[in-house]
């Protein structure tokens, strides 16, 4: 019998990673333009994904009485009104005097407990001490130890506190609940130690608006308040607790709602519009010869990664969004992709202006201007990252095709 | 002139400290980093004239807005943000590649502003066709909102492109 002789296979290893990486890769990228596209969290419920739009605009008007009429008062009212709910990224804000009430008109996206929340309460804190006549273990009278009447007032009040920082930490029972650790100015700190190494081992209180919560004191270093363990609330009162102190009680005597236009853009009308008019940008360029063949292909396609990653970014997150920022977004992206793309010698300090534009505008903006500039600090590295990687991708799939 | 009136009595001490602080700082670091990465104090004046310019037409084309077509709310301030990130990005091009560049044997000012005015109009381009393909399904203050930022971005960095050529040269 005639033996059969095969040839000894060579095998080129770093070819063989490289090709097996190379359709990794390819499917990773298909999958994010699958990911993206609209409507395709219907093909699958294996995993839940899908654009998160939160469109559902709601305003109201309220009526504040504030018990002081001084000038300097209301101006502080309203600085810290507004600080209040900008900080909450509440998008449209408007505060002003009206006769003898400050009127505030919000429109938001935002809950509208939360918004009422903000605006309803003065959050005018104080530490309090027990009354010596008060029974605080009476079975008969729980509420004893909640009431302002059944406390003495001290010296110290929000005045005395630069910030609350707001941590876990753990609790009675062992497990970790959110506390507000008072921190003191330099000023009031050796007053408000001595006030904390009298009352060690004793309850005393926060009178928040006439509601007082007790606070055991373990140490006389650390003046931990309780909160609660829901995390949006606890952001709340964050927000309440470090957005300034209102200088004077007031009351909301009457609160509007007041009727909202509903933006009527649909996100998948919109998506197919920006996917179409990426296609219809780069035809332009290749019939006007303003980019070479093959830096339009590079282009078209990063652009299309950068915006793919984003709708992905968003659709995986599930993080809200409001589908005309989500408009203004991808036009930015689109802008962003081509210039990074065709300008290699700038390509760093783009991202880097842009990161800056977005760390200032996220920092220091109001309303719609601080949540775009968030979502400039995402869009910034997407860009960056689909450039130079598309970039190197499209390289070695046409290397790999001329072989 | 009632907008005026209005923005000044309806904001709070708060908004005007915030926007303008963010609108000064980054004037000033666009200013600082067009210096640190030119070294040379001709490219200060285009920059800080096409900000100028752009916050002048933004505010005409508000105030139009506001007499003929709809009234103004706080909505009307995203324009700021993308029309300071678009001049801001197209100048950090020109920057960028004079600070690459200006030390090759072959590098002329003429040669920076051709460039720039290439990469300017490329970029005004891309922007008219985005702005017109999302254009088609917006309506009332957000389609405005659309063509303040065109009108304003397009008309800034196409006076930009101007401006250089008139302060920057061999």
């Amino acid at each position: 019998m005639r033996k059969i002789k095969f040839k000894k296979l060579k095998i080129s290893w770093s070819k063989f990673f490289g090709y097996t990486l190379l359709i990794a890769v390819s499917s990773v990228i298909l999958l994010i333009f699958l990911i993206a596209l609209p409507l395709t969290e219907k093909l699958t419920d294996i995993v839940a994904f899908d654009i998160n739009t939160s469109d559902e605009f709601w305003s109201k008007e309220y009526f504040l009485d504030l018990e002081s009429k001084d000038t300097s008062d209301i101006r502080k009212t309203r600085n810290v009104l507004f600080k209040r709910l900008n900080n909450y990224n509440v998008e449209e804000v408007s505060i002003y005097q009206e006769t003898d009430l400050l009127k505030a008109i919000v429109k938001t996206t935002k809950s509208e407990t939360y918004v009422d929340e903000l605006i309803q309460n003065p959050y005018r804190y104080s530490i309090v001490t027990r009354k010596d006549n008060i029974d605080f273990d009476d079975e008969d009278n729980t509420l004893a130890q909640y009431l302002e009447e059944n406390y003495d007032e001290t010296e110290f009040d929000s005045q005395t506190f630069r910030n609350i920082y707001i941590t876990k930490l753990l609790d009675s029972s062992g497990e970790y609940s959110y506390f507000g650790l008072a921190k003191v100015w330099p000023i009031t700190k050796s007053s408000f130690e001595d006030f904390l190494k009298e009352y060690e081992g004793e309850y005393v209180g926060i009178n928040t608006d006439g509601f007082v919560t007790p606070i055991y004191i373990s140490d006389n270093k650390t003046f931990a308040i309780p909160m609660s363990i829901d995390e949006e609330s606890v952001e709340l009162i964050d927000i309440l607790y470090n957005s300034g102190t209102i200088p004077a009680n007031y009351e909301v005597t009457s609160e509007n709602t007041l009727e909202v236009e509903q933006s009527d853009i649909d996100y998948i009308e919109i998506t197919i519009a920006l996917f179409l008019s990426i296609i219809v940008i780069y035809l332009y360029t290749y019939f006007t010869h303003i980019y070479d063949k093959k830096m339009i292909l590079n282009s078209l396609f990063t652009t299309l990664l950068s915006l793919s990653l984003f709708l992905v970014y968003l659709k995986i997150s599930l993080y809200p969004i409001q589908t005309f920022i989500l408009v203004i977004t991808a036009v930015f992206i689109i802008i962003l992709s081509n210039i990074i793309a065709h300008n290699k010698d700038s390509r760093l300090n783009i991202l880097i202006a842009v990161l800056v534009l977005g760390i200032i505008f996220n920092i220091l903006g109001i309303g719609y201007i601080k949540i775009l500039g968030r979502y400039l600090l995402i869009i910034a590295p997407i860009c960056y990252l689909s450039v130079i990687g598309g970039n190197a991708y499209i390289n070695k799939v046409v290397e790999y095709f001329k072989q | 002139m009632n907008i005026f009136i209005n923005i000044h009595t309806n904001w709070t001490i708060y908004e005007w400290i915030l926007l303008g602080g963010t609108l000064i700082l980054i004037f000033l670091l666009t200013n600082l980093a067009t210096y640190l990465l030119t070294k040379d104090w001709r490219f200060i004046t285009p920059i800080t004239l096409t900000y100028l310019m752009s916050s002048s037409i933004y505010i005409l084309l508000v105030f139009l807005i506001h007499l003929f077509l709809a009234s103004i709310s706080s909505f009307y301030l995203i324009p700021i943000l993308a029309i300071t990130f678009l001049i801001t990005i197209n100048w950090t091009t020109l920057i960028s590649y004079y600070n690459k560049f200006r030390n090759n044997k072959n590098f002329t000012m003429l040669k920076l502003n051709k460039e720039y005015k290439k990469d300017s109009i490329r970029n005004i381009v891309f922007l008219t066709f985005a702005i017109l393909s999302v254009s088609i399904f917006l309506r009332n203050n957000l389609l405005y909102i659309f063509i303040i930022i065109y009108i304003t971005s397009v008309s800034s960095i196409f006076i930009n492109t101007l401006l250089v050529k008139r302060f920057i040269h061999d």
